[in-house]
């Protein structure tokens, strides 16, 4: 195996980090719909991708043993989505421009904000 | 057993089907990811290491896009399709839901922004930008495939 590739034991790790994440986004969005049917499906990404940038600030600057590639790439990279936020933005469009528009320029604002706040409620200060 | 019984259980092992699809989708996602953004981290460029999170949404959100069009316009939906086939779409898109990431790229759009690499920032904007068109792109896509049909 190439030395640039990651080790079998951390893929893994990753794997079973990403399904889970991907799991908890899944399970979110169908808890939504049947708690709160009149939630629409894209601020239930929008919020999941919000707090899972929160949490990725925040186990990155607090260190230590969480900061593992199985929490970050596998447990909250699965359960933000990038192609899920471009799906809801297409969706939007021809029913609801302007919706679409908000969401385009609303999410990276929203997570990164979010991102940065983690970051220092961490304790990480650059 | 009834009609109405065979129909009740072959849908509840279709949304079980896709429930696992989605799952296993997104692990597998999330690995594909994993072993592209170690290669992209053992770069010797801090600026290449800076953009793998961003760059490596494009091809999922392309991907996903054309699976969502496909989905809708050929009326692949679970339930409404033949299993395997409708099974299959999901598990694209489970697959393109584990690969691409908002909290990693959120993260390193952070650094960027707290350390004041303006470059970086921007590069890395372009990244988002270049996921939103590759998505337009995948949806325009597989609508020229389906004129063609």
């Amino acid at each position: 195996m190439s030395r640039y590739l990651p080790s079998s034991r951390v893929l893994l790790g990753v794997a079973a980090g990403g399904a889970l994440g991907g799991v908890a986004r899944v399970g979110s969005g169908l808890l939504a719909a049947s708690f709160l049917p009149d939630l629409p499906g894209w601020l239930v990404l929008v919020a999941l991708n919000v707090v899972g940038s929160f949490l990725m600030g925040l186990v990155v600057a607090r260190g230590g043993t969480w900061v593992s590639p199985a929490v970050t790439t596998g447990v909250l990279g699965g359960f933000t989505s990038f192609s899920g936020w471009v799906l809801d933005v297409m969706r939007l469009a021809e029913p609801a421009p302007l919706l679409a528009l908000l969401l385009l320029l609303v999410v990276p604002v929203a997570t990164v904000a979010a991102c940065v706040v983690g970051l220092v409620a961490g304790g990480e200060t650059t | 057993m009834t009609g109405l019984e065979v129909d009740q259980g072959l849908q509840t092992a279709v949304a079980v089907a896709v429930l696992v699809v989605l799952v296993l989708g997104a692990g597998a996602g999330a690995v594909l990811r994993a072993t592209v953004t170690a290669r992209v981290a053992a770069s010797s460029s801090r600026r290449v290491r800076a953009l793998g999170s961003a760059w490596v949404n494009v091809p999922a959100s392309a991907l996903a896009a054309s699976a969502l069009v496909l989905q809708l316009r050929l009326g692949l939906l679970p339930g409404e399709a033949p299993a395997p086939l409708a099974v299959g779409v999901v598990a694209v898109i489970g697959l393109c839901g584990g690969f691409s990431t908002y909290s990693t790229l959120a993260l390193e759009l952070s650094r960027s922004l707290l350390g004041r690499r303006r470059r970086d920032l921007v590069l890395q904007l372009g990244g988002v930008a270049v996921g939103v068109a590759a998505g337009l792109f995948g949806a325009g896509l597989a609508g020229v495939l389906l004129l063609l049909r």
